[in-house]
């Protein structure tokens, strides 16, 4: 379970989140939606552990981030963090550079040697997996990163924008399945984001709407749906809710056009 | 049979042979100078095959701890590993303690030196005695012997100091450093085999070598985040990191104050003395910050820490206390030392000490920092290691 209380974080002087408690419960998988700048990537870099918060705490699972030394070591093997741009080791090939992702987590090394190559099949990687990381494509690049996160196979995952980065249509179907599969059977948490409402709308148990670093909704699709007094999809919830001006502008583009 | 040692414990032949052809070419300036060799000659031609002397038997003295000694030769140290061998049997591939026929050897290299009065027979035995504890004593922390490395190296610093005292006091110096030695290493051999860290160890290395897995990454190598925010392994500070610490810093400056002492000049001593401690203090500082704060960017930017009236944040600034004490060790001890009375050198000498322990020592703790204060952690990927294309960002 992710429990941020009353959380502000700035780094200049305007305030990226304000005061914002949330709850992610054990088994869950959260989505993170908003418009660009919103704070999106600051809130799951808050919960990675890659920022502390100028005000309030983060506990995972009951432990506080950063809050003592073996509280923070063990949140590290617990959760893991997938930043949208990752830098990966251009020399090492896929196959070590998930081995080594592995060993880091302390998966057993049989454990690993079994899965790394299914992990790399699955995001169609097979042929590529030994040659250096530097000659991959951007979407073989985002591929090997979420392989790296799935290989720690920890029992809380922070993605921020895993769909994002180049991945082709079966790469999205597999990582859908995989998170949704890891969610409903092995009882991971995990919390993502996307700025794509279609992408995460069959596989989000709850969907957390932020606007200027504050929450504006969180909760299942069907409650927003009700919240909004919408039967539509994810894209029309969002309409209502965080891109009034986009539809009042489209329409004001257009009659304008018109005239 | 003592030619079968002499072969064993004499430096490769081509070695041999070079430092017999530099201290023949030493010798030409005063061939040159005086017609021959015998002539009395002034003290500055003199110069290079002393200091070819000099160095060939601090070389010597090194050949026999480093070459003999199975802590540095790791495939050496792996194949003793398989063998009964215990600290009662000869080593096997010669004795890493001195013998008679060392003397024999350094009396060979020293003779002419001797015969022309360059340098004194203590001086030129004390050299190379000095030269092997030296290199002995970097075994004794990872092989049992524990704090032996320091005391040998403190008297091996005093004797070095006394050069231009009488010859009884840098001979006792070294002969008190050889007895000190020789009981550290034989404590160390008695602990045989030793519990020595993965990066050292061959087994290790080679029986992985042809798994998959012997090329995954380290932690370091993986990139961003898992450099930073991945699981850390590295241990906690232990009491005997930080005694480590002081004495390894009051050991360099104890060096210093000897090195120094060579020096005949008072000015001399000064501006070495004063070299050295900004060039050390520069490295240091350039070491610590960087092995701080790569990485671990400061939670405010400077706007915000003014409007806020949050100029300082405990939490992360707290790093700064250290190098700040560093630089004041630096530039205002020196003086304060002199003024007190102390020599030049000296000042210098714990001016260094000072700085190196409050680089080492200084709190906070690196790994309870870089775990618990309030610092932005950011990718630390060189421009070198992107041009090379060592990591490479997704997107």
């Amino acid at each position: 379970m992710i429990v941020l209380t009353s959380v502000t974080q700035h780094y200049g002087v305007r305030p990226v989140l304000r005061k914002m408690s949330v709850t992610i419960h054990k088994g869950e998988l959260v989505v993170v939606l908003g418009p660009n700048g919103m704070g999106k990537s600051t809130l799951l870099s808050v919960m990675g552990g890659v920022l502390a918060p100028q005000e309030g705490i983060v506990t995972i699972d009951g432990l506080i981030r950063r809050h003592s030394v073996d509280e923070e070591l063990e949140i590290r093997r617990r959760a893991i963090y997938l930043p949208d741009r990752p830098w990966l080791p251009g020399n090492r090939t896929g196959r070590e550079f998930l081995l080594g992702v592995g060993r880091l987590y302390d998966i057993p090394d049989a454990r690993l040697l079994e899965h790394v190559p299914r992990l790399l099949e699955l995001f169609e990687l097979g042929e590529k997996a030994d040659s250096p990381i530097r000659g991959y494509s951007a979407g073989q690049q985002k591929k090997v990163a979420l392989c790296s996160a799935l290989v720690a196979e920890t029992p809380v995952m922070i993605l921020d924008e895993p769909f994002s980065g180049g991945l082709d249509p079966s790469g999205l179907l597999a990582l859908k399945r995989v998170l949704r599969h890891l969610v409903d059977r092995r009882g991971v948490t995990i919390i993502l984001s996307s700025p794509v409402p279609e992408l995460i709308e069959e596989i989000a148990d709850r969907i957390l709407i932020l606007k200027e670093g504050e929450i504006l909704a969180y909760d299942t699709l069907d409650g927003l749906q009700r919240m909004t007094g919408t039967r539509g999809n994810l894209g029309k919830v969002l309409e209502h809710l965080i891109f009034p001006d986009t539809t009042r502008n489209l329409a004001h583009y257009f009659e304008d056009y018109a005239e | 049979m003592s030619l079968r040692r002499f072969r064993m414990l004499l430096p490769p032949s081509s070695y041999l042979v070079l430092y017999v052809a530099l201290y023949l070419l030493a010798n030409l300036p005063v061939i040159l100078a005086g017609g021959n060799a015998w002539a009395p000659v002034p003290e500055r031609l003199l110069f290079p095959r002393r200091a070819i002397l000099i160095l060939g038997l601090i070389a010597y003295g090194g050949y026999r701890s480093l070459g003999f000694h199975p802590y540095f030769r790791a495939g050496y140290r792996a194949w003793l590993e398989t063998t009964p061998w215990t600290w009662r049997k000869p080593l096997p591939v010669g004795p890493v303690r001195p013998v008679w026929e060392d003397a024999v050897i350094v009396a060979a290299m020293c003779a002419p030196a001797w015969f022309f009065g360059d340098l004194p027979v203590l001086g030129t035995y004390c050299i190379a005695l000095g030269a092997y504890l030296f290199g002995l004593s970097l075994t004794f922390s990872q092989t049992g012997a524990w704090g032996f490395q320091y005391a040998v190296l403190f008297v091996v610093a005093a004797a070095l100091r006394g050069w231009d005292q009488p010859a009884w006091a840098y001979t006792g110096a070294i002969l008190l450093a050889a007895v000190l030695g020789l009981v550290g290493l034989g404590r160390s051999l008695k602990r045989w085999p030793w519990e020595m860290g993965a990066a050292l160890d061959p087994n290790r290395i080679e029986t992985a070598f042809n798994t998959p897995l012997a090329t995954a990454a380290g932690r370091a190598d993986l990139g961003w985040p898992f450099d930073r925010i991945g699981p850390r392994k590295d241990p906690p500070a232990k009491w005997s990191d930080h005694l480590d610490g002081f004495f390894q810093s009051a050991l360099v400056g104890c060096w210093l104050f000897a090195i120094l002492g060579l020096i005949p000049d008072p000015n001399g001593r000064a501006g070495m003395g004063t070299m050295v401690l900004i060039y050390v203090t520069i490295f240091a500082l350039a070491f610590r910050v960087t092995r701080y704060l790569a990485g671990y960017a400061p939670p405010l930017n400077l706007s915000a820490r003014l409007a806020t009236f949050r100029w300082i944040v405990p939490s992360y600034d707290q790093v700064f206390i250290a190098p700040l004490a560093a630089m004041f060790a630096s530039s205002v001890c020196p003086f304060l030392f002199c003024r007190a009375g102390l020599p030049v050198d000296g000042a210098m000498s714990i001016s260094l000490a000072l700085v190196l322990m409050a680089v080492g020592m200084g709190g906070p703790d690196r790994r309870t920092w870089q775990l618990t204060a309030k610092h932005r952690i950011v990718p630390a990927v060189s421009s070198t290691s992107k041009a090379k294309g060592g990591f490479v960002q997704v997107g």
